[in-house]
């Protein structure tokens, strides 16, 4: 096989492993949604018959995910070191725009976390949709900063995504963070002396800026890094 | 003191040896946007990257990188 061959093989074995990801996410997803209903705190309940049908969702969803993830193994040919390289470059690329899309998914899941804590604070029951879109909303929080750290990096890509001056575009993303984040908790303190209401509400806010922002940074300082680009 | 700004050839030297960034980010084991940010002088290299790509290249560090008065 030529390399250009390798690649567009590696490039299918790739989008199969993902979708076997995502299709396992959409299966944590449904029976998250099952969990949700019995919690003691939840105001709504869902019938046996949408609860099986959830139910067998998940099963379907997670066995077709783990199929989809285990029948993807690259074959000997693309696990040379010039294959992966031209691999992580591509997905190097790809991270850059994922990273552009964070901002997006947070600030849907915000209105939702906001949503719920107002309702919290006027004293209105927690509803199962609201502990789902909060709980969803921190773990997104927590899984787009670990990414923005550099974590969840493939070994085999490290040397192209984790190298130095990555790393270096990184401590300059997180570093845009807490400038964004303590300055942040300063005010809402201050709010929180005038109205503490507020200052919760406030509270999602300014964690969602202070990840969204160094994804941002961290985007767009990537491609500044790879622009003007001299093959010749 | 006198303020230095650090150049390089590496653009040049690259060019002489027919080399993209790609091969020579693949030689020396670093991505592409790292060779790049080099030769524009965006990105100061460590001593490490920089004793690596004089010796991918076969040349020394002083023949790769050099001080110019920050006013000239």
């Amino acid at each position: 096989m030529s390399e250009a061959e390798v690649l567009a093989v590696a490039r299918r074995l790739d989008l199969r492993r993902k979708a076997g990801f995502v299709l396992t996410a959409v299966a944590v997803v449904f029976a998250a949604v099952i969990a949700f209903q019995f919690l003691p705190s939840a105001s709504e309940h869902l019938g046996w018959g949408e609860v099986l049908t959830f139910g067998g969702a998940a099963i379907l969803f997670l066995a077709a995910g783990i199929g989809l993830v285990v029948t993807a193994r690259l074959p000997a040919e693309a696990k040379t070191e010039r294959i992966t390289m031209l691999r992580a470059e591509r997905q190097q690329a790809v991270r850059r725009v994922a990273f552009l899309f964070m901002p997006v998914s947070l600030f849907l899941l915000l209105m939702g976390t906001l949503r719920a804590a107002d309702a919290t604070l006027d004293g209105k029951p927690i509803r199962s949709v609201d502990l789902f879109t909060t709980t969803a909303f921190i773990i997104f929080l927590v899984l787009f900063a670990l990414l923005i750290a550099g974590l969840g990096v493939p070994r085999s890509f490290r040397s192209v995504i984790d190298d130095e001056l990555s790393r270096e575009l990184r401590r300059k993303a997180l570093v845009f963070g807490y400038a964004i984040v303590l300055p942040g908790l300063a005010a809402l303190f201050v709010v929180a002396l005038v109205s503490r209401t507020l200052a919760i509400e406030l509270m999602p806010v300014l964690a969602a800026l202070g990840v969204a922002g160094p994804a941002v940074r961290l985007s767009l300082l990537e491609r500044a890094a790879a622009a003007d680009p001299d093959e010749g | 003191m006198i303020a230095f700004t650090l150049r390089n050839r590496l653009k040049d030297v690259r060019a002489e040896l027919g080399l993209t960034q790609m091969e020579l980010a693949f030689r020396v084991g670093v991505s592409r946007k790292t060779i790049n940010t080099v030769e524009n002088g965006v990105f100061t290299p460590s001593t490490t990257l920089a004793l690596a790509l004089a010796a991918t290249l076969g040349r020394t560090v002083e023949q790769l990188f050099y001080l110019e008065p920050a006013n000239a």
